[in-house]
């Protein structure tokens, strides 16, 4: 009996391993983090950077601020690439079909509409995989449906990482900003900032996204602060679009950023 | 083999004389009557209390892990006095109306900004609680200016009511400007955003301009509000 008894004991073990195994990710895609809903919440907490001097070296190319459409759910890949395809269709045609995404005139982007924005964000939703074996979209998956969308548009999509370990090559992004280009940001949770600049202070204002997200940078802003003539601090920006409701411009500061992921979008 | 004999061979014998017979036979030649001891020594696999126990605590686990999910929409209280909400757990859709449509239906003096004969494109939205949507926390409107690109958004609230990523605007650090008795709270960081709070008669004004043209627009929006 006693044999018995573990017998069926080993045999719920091996089951239970069995239906775990099951459900587990079973290939790369699926043991990648996972980028799905995401919130932005006020932390209520700011603070002031008093100092007598300052040098600020910044450019923002207006990217579209998009937010996620009625019935798409884990859709921040989608969204963020949305946004990354309209901002491209002013310098390559046709990216989105048929609709210009930006005022002939201003240069400015349009708002999102009821038609054109939606049919590109439920097409890239689908080309990510977005919710297939697991709740969001993985890098990879976001990657690869962004440069199908592309490439579907007759045009080459190269995804240029400006993350190496930890370190982001900020001269990289700059650069890429310089030439109307816009980065991809894939993060872990973290901190986004609001910069109100003042004569002798500065005042930082502290959200935060509590989930994995990913967001579109579209500018960049590199501020240095002197007190009594010596540099006492540098605080390096990316300008995001957050692809969140009400926030939807923040800044995303690279000195303590928590970067999984980050790709300038290259095309031609 | 040899209790198993001695068995076989018992089990030919009348049933009656078969145990004092086993048992005589057993002490004769030093075999232990096993079948005895496997009989009480072996405890019965599974049990009803075991079965009542083991049930219960896999109840209590389960009701433990599905009463807080399922009860956890339930939990948002209706909107009151000085109570903060967060703007993640509040649900939303279109309101149908513009500002404007909305303030003339509803009697109430609501401010708006006019820019429905310019605006390319104007997105109002009803904020409310999950288990109600006539419980409205806040409104919003986006309006993008077809002549110059701007876009910009304002969102109102009853007095009473905050709301944190409103606050988050209410809350910046900005400069003062006074119309009309009316005290204007702004901020401008460099070509991303601009943002005015102020409150007038029984609501609260939060406004944002995307990418403004120049520092003070987000001033001549709210002056035009009022």
């Amino acid at each position: 009996m006693k044999n018995i008894k573990n017998l069926m004991c080993m045999a719920l073990a091996i089951l239970s391993v069995c239906l775990f195994g099951a459900w587990a990710p079973a290939d790369a895609s699926r043991t990648e983090d996972r980028y799905a809903d995401a919130t932005i919440i006020s932390l209520y907490a700011t603070e002031t950077i008093t100092f007598d001097s300052k040098e600020t070296d910044s450019k923002i190319n207006f990217a579209p601020q998009y937010t996620v459409i009625s019935g798409l759910k884990n859709a921040c890949g989608a969204v963020a690439g949305t946004e990354v395809v309209a901002y491209y269709d002013k310098y390559y045609p046709n990216m989105i079909p048929e609709w210009e995404s930006f005022f002939a005139a201003s240069g400015r982007y349009r708002a999102q509409d009821s038609v054109y924005i939606p049919g590109v964000m439920n097409e890239l939703y689908t080309l990510m995989r977005t919710n297939v074996d697991v709740a969001g979209v993985s890098a990879s998956d976001f990657v690869n449906g962004l440069t199908k969308y592309i490439n579907g548009k007759g045009y080459s999509a190269g995804m240029q990482s400006v993350l190496s370990g930890t370190t982001v090559d900020y001269a990289a992004c700059k650069s890429a900003i310089d030439n109307n280009k816009v980065i991809t940001l894939l993060s872990q949770p973290v901190d986004v900032y609001s910069v109100v600049e003042g004569n002798n202070q500065d005042s930082i204002s502290t959200l935060t996204i509590p989930e994995n997200h990913i967001m579109v940078a579209s500018g960049y802003k590199e501020i240095k602060y002197y007190k009594n003539g010596a540099l006492f601090r540098t605080d390096k920006y990316l300008v995001v679009s957050t692809g969140l409701d009400v926030i939807k411009l923040a800044y995303y500061k690279l000195n303590n950023h928590k970067l999984k992921n980050a790709y300038i979008v290259n095309i031609s | 083999m040899k209790d198993k004999d001695i068995d076989n061979a018992i089990e030919n014998v009348n049933s009656e004389k078969k145990e004092a017979m086993r048992a005589q036979l057993y002490a004769r030649v030093g075999i232990e009557d096993r079948r005895e001891q496997q009989t009480k020594s072996s405890p019965r696999f599974l049990n009803i209390k075991t079965l009542v126990f083991g049930l219960t605590g896999i109840l209590a686990v389960c009701l433990a892990i599905v009463l807080p999910i399922a009860l956890l929409d339930k939990t948002t209280p209706p909107p009151q006095e000085g109570f903060t909400y967060t703007d993640a757990v509040i649900s939303k859709d279109d309101l149908g109306l513009t500002i404007k449509e909305y303030a003339e239906q509803n009697e109430a003096d609501i401010l708006y900004i006019d820019w429905y004969d310019i605006a390319e494109t104007c997105v109002t939205t009803k904020h409310f609680l999950p288990d109600d949507e006539d419980k409205i926390i806040y409104i919003s409107e986006e309006l993008y200016n077809g002549e110059t690109g701007e876009n910009v958004w304002l969102a109102v609230t009853d007095k009473n009511i905050n709301v944190d990523i409103l606050d988050h605007i209410e809350q910046m650090k900005g400069s003062y400007y006074e119309y009309n008795n009316i005290k204007i709270k702004w901020s401008y960081e460099f070509m991303s955003i601009a943002r005015a709070y102020f409150e007038f008669k029984d609501y609260k004004y939060y406004v944002q301009l995307f990418y403004p043209l120049a520092e003070q627009d987000i001033l001549d929006i709210v002056i035009g509000m009022l």
